[in-house]
């Protein structure tokens, strides 16, 4: 089971965002990718997603050693790929439950139907693990949500879908402490040997809730430097700066 | 299947539509009421068709009135019964209702009456040829005492003129009926004409809710239906109306609503609109008691070629009255949908609260709605809104769903519902939402564009 980037280039219009990104993610591993405003951060999450506004110039991304940036954006998802939103869509008119159930639903096979009391089961043990109330299966998808319950409900999902590679986009922005702790408690309760977990983040408060096991910093579309957790530590100490007269010396 | 059009007319030539179908009817029963349909016969032949710049046809493609080669009263077939009964009666077993008549090519085909208990209440449910004969003083008073006024006059006197099959409904004072009422009415026979009736008379504080379903026997069929429905709500009474229009592909037809809404009364309507290939709905309200409220609500699905046709009015004569309208379309394929709505608010009105909403979903490219919004206020302290938009699916959402593995034609669909559930909750009616719900699930199941 494998999941990496090679040489990755993408751009969105005439703005080429990421310029050449190699990155593996790991089964089992808690990974944060850390970089400033507009070094490609959110472009990497959703390229990898499929986001229809991005074009990949050049480069690969191998879940298995098959290419998915050949796959629409809900095959890449069947095959184990899952993003939480930095800003979820609101979907009117759409329940929670009937929206987990649509997704729950494409990944049985075709013809088999969803057993909808073991559904409700699960649906509610992960909420309790999530501290959601179960009145919030009848709310529609993110409408009127405040930003914690906007995340929470991604976390949910990802509950629910049991990905093999998760990407957690900007999940702390927005959050106060005591959603950031819920939100986090859930990501850790989550992973395991199953599962390979990428953080993506400006800062680094979020990792002193969901402890990488590696920290890579992006800059300027590409991976510059790479770590242990110490490293996100000694970035939030001198800032990125320091990075940047480094990498270039590198350079 | 036989197709209904003639491959031979040109669509750019929309002349006077041919009626050659409607010869005089027949008409039985009490020598008031064969004499009643004898002079709508007359009223009907003395009428023009709608003239071309008629403004209450603005937008509609004539192209679509074939009324050739039709057939009235055709006998139900033995495997047609079967069909009708499986869908009407031997399916819905689990739903329980106060009561239920199925017509099939305006023939009375089942009945479940009322209960004994509802019988001695003074409730009357029966069907219409039987209320002419046995409640002529109730059926006198109200049948077609309010005429639409929305352009299709004509129609509802040949309705009139036709008329056969249907229900008739009383609910006397502080009588409430819990269990829902039904009424289908099939056409059974490609090319067969129906004027389903449906007569409700809810007095003082009473309550009742009641459907009407029209189904074809051969989702292909063709045919043609004028239906009337009269509402009046009286004083402090809840009325809840269900139509559920599910006409074969080919069918056209004309279904005309007049509700008439007294002092703090409260009607609630609802127009599923699925079927037909041209498909005109013409609804009006009008409150004339102070505190009385009218709902006005429908979703129309759509696809193909299909035409609906919706004009609407909500005419507030007493002051202190409420009026709330949303229709919500959702188009898909080369489908077209009309919709010309109109607030009055007369000089006695003051106090006058109106809403009326028409909102277009558009599901693919080729699809054209048309919408008409209207207010004509003439008293000075009123509230009126109303407006129209019309939306695409919105792709920020579709990648949202399609992220977590729901396939996009699921997506479409979800997000579809989703937007028809304004319209669902307005009903707040569980058991009634599942059951529309899995229509309209049949339905898209055979749209193109979804």
């Amino acid at each position: 089971m494998s999941l990496i980037i090679k040489d990755l280039h993408a751009s969105i219009g005439e703005r080429q965002i990421l310029k050449g990104l190699n990155f593996e993610m790991k089964p089992g591993k808690v990974q944060a990718i850390m970089g400033p405003n507009g070094s490609g951060k959110s472009t990497l999450s959703k390229v990898i997603a499929g986001h229809p506004d991005y074009t990949v110039t050049a480069g690969e991304i191998l879940l298995n050693g098959e290419n998915i940036l050949e796959m629409e954006p809900d095959v890449r998802a069947r095959a184990g790929i899952f993003m939480a939103f930095q800003y979820p869509s609101e979907i009117p008119g759409v329940t929670i439950a009937n929206f987990l159930r649509a997704a729950v639903q494409a990944r049985l096979p075709e013809g088999e139907l969803i057993d909808a009391v073991e559904f409700y089961e699960t649906l509610y043990a992960k909420m309790d693990m999530l501290e959601m109330k179960r009145e919030f299966t009848t709310r529609f998808v993110n409408e009127g949500f405040s930003g914690g319950e906007k995340k929470r409900n991604e976390i949910l999902q990802m509950a629910m879908l049991e990905p093999k590679y998760a990407i957690l986009d900007e999940t702390d922005s927005g959050l106060d402490i005591d959603a950031l702790r819920i939100v986090s408690h859930g990501v850790n309760k989550l992973k395991g040997p199953h599962m390979g977990v990428l953080v993506i983040t400006h800062y680094q408060r979020l990792l002193n809730y969901i402890v990488p096991d590696e920290v890579h910093v992006l800059m300027n579309g590409r991976i510059v430097q790479s770590g242990g957790k110490e490293l996100a530590l000694e970035l939030e100490e001198k800032g990125y700066d320091w990075i940047k007269e480094d990498s270039l010396v590198a350079a | 299947m036989e197709v209904l059009e003639q491959p031979t007319t040109a669509p750019t030539s929309p002349a006077t539509p041919s009626l050659d179908s409607f010869v005089a009817p027949s008409s039985q029963g009490p020598s008031w009421w064969t004499q009643l349909q004898q002079r709508a016969w007359k009223q009907y032949q003395e009428l023009p068709f709608p003239a071309r710049n008629d403004e209450h046809f603005r937008f509609t493609d004539r192209t679509k009135f074939k009324f050739e080669n039709l057939t009235h009263l055709t006998p139900v077939s033995p495997s047609a019964q079967k069909e009708i009964f499986r869908t009407s009666v031997e399916n819905r077993l689990k739903k329980q209702v106060a009561g239920r008549f199925v017509f099939g090519n305006d023939q009375l085909l089942y009945r479940q009456n009322l209960s004994a208990e509802l019988s001695a209440q003074g409730v009357i449910w029966k069907p219409f040829a039987e209320a002419v004969e046995q409640h002529p003083e109730l059926v006198q008073k109200y049948f077609m005492s309010k005429v639409t006024t929305l352009g299709s006059e004509r129609f509802a006197r040949l309705h009139q003129a036709y008329l056969k099959a249907g229900t008739f409904l009383y609910i006397p004072k502080n009588i409430e009926i819990e269990l829902p009422l039904e009424a289908f009415h099939w056409i059974a026979e490609d090319r067969e004409m129906v004027f389903p009736h449906t007569l409700i008379i809810a007095e003082v504080n009473a309550k009742v809710e009641i459907i009407d379903f029209f189904h074809s026997v051969s989702s292909e069929m063709g045919g043609f239906s004028t239906s009337i429905c009269d509402l009046y709500a009286g004083p402090g009474a809840q009325v809840r109306y269900v139509a559920t229009q599910l006409w074969g592909r080919e069918t056209r037809s004309f279904q005309l609503q007049s509700i008439t809404v007294d002092r703090d009364a409260h009607s609630k309507t609802l127009n599923l609109n699925m079927g037909g290939a041209y498909s005109r709905l013409e609804s009006k309200s009008q409150m004339i008691g102070s505190g009385g409220k009218s709902d006005m609500l429908a979703l129309t699905i759509s696809n193909d070629k299909q035409e609906f046709d919706q004009r609407t009015y909500q005419e507030h004569v007493a002051p202190n009255t409420n009026s709330d309208l949303l229709f919500k379309n959702a188009l898909a394929d080369d489908s077209r949908t009309i919709f010309s709505g109109m607030i009055e608010v007369d000089v006695e009105a003051q106090k006058t609260d109106a809403y009326q909403s028409n909102r277009n979903l558009l599901l693919s490219d080729t699809a054209d709605s048309n919408s008409m919004p209207g207010l004509e206020i003439n008293a000075n302290d009123v509230r009126c809104t109303h407006g129209s938009t019309t939306s695409q699916i919105d792709d920020v959402e579709m990648f949202y769903m399609r992220s977590r593995g729901v396939p996009l034609s699921v997506a479409r669909k979800l997000f579809t519902l989703g937007f028809f559930q304004e319209v669902l909750e307005r009903i707040n009616d569980k058991a009634l939402e599942v059951e529309l719900l899995d229509l309209i699930d049949q339905k898209y199941s055979q749209t193109k564009s979804l």
